[in-house]
């Protein structure tokens, strides 16, 4: 998310398929009840984590986002196996059951979100995601929350150097809470006065808000190459999600 | 706040998702063309805000704020917070593709009801009080609600078997709904102050 990369990372391979195919495994994975089969999407997992490890320069943060993952897992552990009654403390081995299964599920399905993503950023999830047949203003909105991100986030910093040169150091008490709020709040209107000058540019440049936009510049925006692509990712898109259905229903009637 | 993939059962997923496309789908024709860079200007700001964090006891808490953004957002929270959730999913693995649904409608819903019960309190008019009960409400009404669904929708896929994980996850909140409505308290009166129209930002 680096506003000014001093020098530019080569862009990802397949980024739209990338993402495709992590949706697709994460909707899977979830849908798995089976011990034997989840091991099989766990080893998958491990896999491409592994081809992920083997090429990334940053191991470390790949391993540190399984760590986050496992949070979550260790939450779970901490309560599901065990069960308060009036009687105490008890074990529960359904509960045990339970918390293996959505062990397994969530590091496998984290396993191959991961390893698919890998080396790519903000800009690319964005085009990726865009690229795969969402509706215009939603592709819009995507593309441009990335792009103010990293401008918002700069901002940040800056006041936040700011600040820290001025001696401020947050505690927990109500000057600081006071202060962060007025960060907060600096930052709402810097988003407006900034929104402001952009629709002031916009109509400048001959931009109208109730026409529609025409076809190649909603593909020039949504980052779509060509519009035969987008439409292939549409129809791709609808296909997973008709298929995710036919998969949850058959699941639903068959327990 | 966010559930991991892998937690909720299949039904819980497919109707939380639905629910969620409903509201996206809401929030989207509510925002028309020209207001597409100021609701992207505002979500980068509260993706931005939750990077901040508050020192309390011997850890500390990051914000949330998915109240205050609901305020200034009304329905427009939805389709700003699914950016933000996807972004969360695929950089940090914060939450999940599957389950994205699923927070959508934990973190976004409580944003909306803290616009329609909140959103009159906070006019140019509003008295510095009014501005911190409002502000506060977003902290208390979004991560309430958000702890309160998330409950929910554990207690659909899991039944009893949760009750324990659902009561952690509320006691660890606590903190942070503590943190969200005092922050959003000075924010709002901030706002109302320096510049009131940042309140309704979306009214056309």
């Amino acid at each position: 998310m680096n506003a000014h990369p001093q020098t530019l990372p080569p862009p990802p391979r397949a980024p739209r398929l990338r993402l495709a195919l992590a949706v697709i495994a994460s909707t899977i994975i979830s849908l798995l009840a089976d011990p034997r089969w989840l091991v099989v999407g766990l080893a998958g997992g491990a896999a491409l984590m592994s081809i992920a490890l083997w090429q990334s320069s940053e191991r470390l943060h790949l391993l540190r986002r399984m760590l986050v993952v496992n949070l979550f897992v260790a939450m779970l552990w901490l309560t599901l196996p065990w069960s308060l009654s009036l009687d105490g403390i008890t074990a529960s081995a359904a509960g045990r059951e339970l918390a293996g299964l959505i062990s397994l599920r969530t590091n496998a399905i984290a396993l191959w979100c991961i390893g698919l993503l890998t080396g790519m950023d903000a800009f690319a999830i964005g085009r990726a995601a865009a690229g795969l047949g969402l509706p215009h203003k939603m592709a819009r909105l995507l593309t441009l929350m990335v792009r103010y991100f990293s401008l918002l986030d700069d901002s940040r910093r800056r006041i936040d150097r700011a600040m820290r040169a001025r001696g401020f150091q947050a505690r927990c008490d109500r000057r600081s809470v006071q202060v962060l709020a007025q960060q907060v709040a600096l930052l709402l209107v810097h988003a407006m006065l900034r929104a402001e000058r952009i629709g002031i540019a916009m109509r400048a440049r001959g931009f109208a808000p109730h026409v529609a936009p025409r076809p190649q510049t909603e593909d020039r925006i949504a980052g779509r190459p060509r519009p035969a692509m987008g439409q292939a990712a549409t129809l791709a898109f609808a296909v997973l999600l008709a298929s995710t259905s036919i998969v949850g229903a058959g699941w639903l009637l068959i327990t | 706040m966010h559930l991991a993939d892998g937690v909720l059962s299949a039904p819980v997923l497919l109707v939380s998702a639905t629910l969620a496309v409903g509201g996206v789908a809401i929030g989207l024709r509510r925002l028309n063309e020209a207001q597409l860079p100021l609701a992207a200007l505002l979500g980068a700001v509260f993706f931005v805000a939750s990077t901040v964090h508050l020192p309390v006891g011997v850890g500390s808490v990051h914000l949330i704020l998915n109240g205050l953004a609901g305020l200034l957002l009304g329905w427009a929270v939805f389709p700003v917070l699914c950016v933000a959730l996807l972004l969360q999913a695929a950089l940090f693995s914060f939450g999940g593709f599957a389950v994205l649904g699923a927070n959508l409608l934990i973190m976004a819903l409580p944003g909306v009801i803290a616009h329609y019960l909140l959103h009159a309190q906070v006019g140019p008019k509003a008295s510095r009080r009014q501005a911190l009960l409002a502000g506060a409400g977003c902290g208390v009404i979004g991560i309430g609600g958000a702890a309160l669904l998330a409950g929910g929708l554990l207690t659909l896929s899991g039944g009893r078997m949760f009750g324990e994980l659902i009561v952690l996850f509320g006691l660890a909140h606590l903190p942070v709904m503590a943190a969200d409505g005092a922050i959003g308290a000075f924010t709002v009166a901030t706002l109302v102050r320096m510049m009131p129209q940042a309140l309704a930002p979306l009214r056309s």
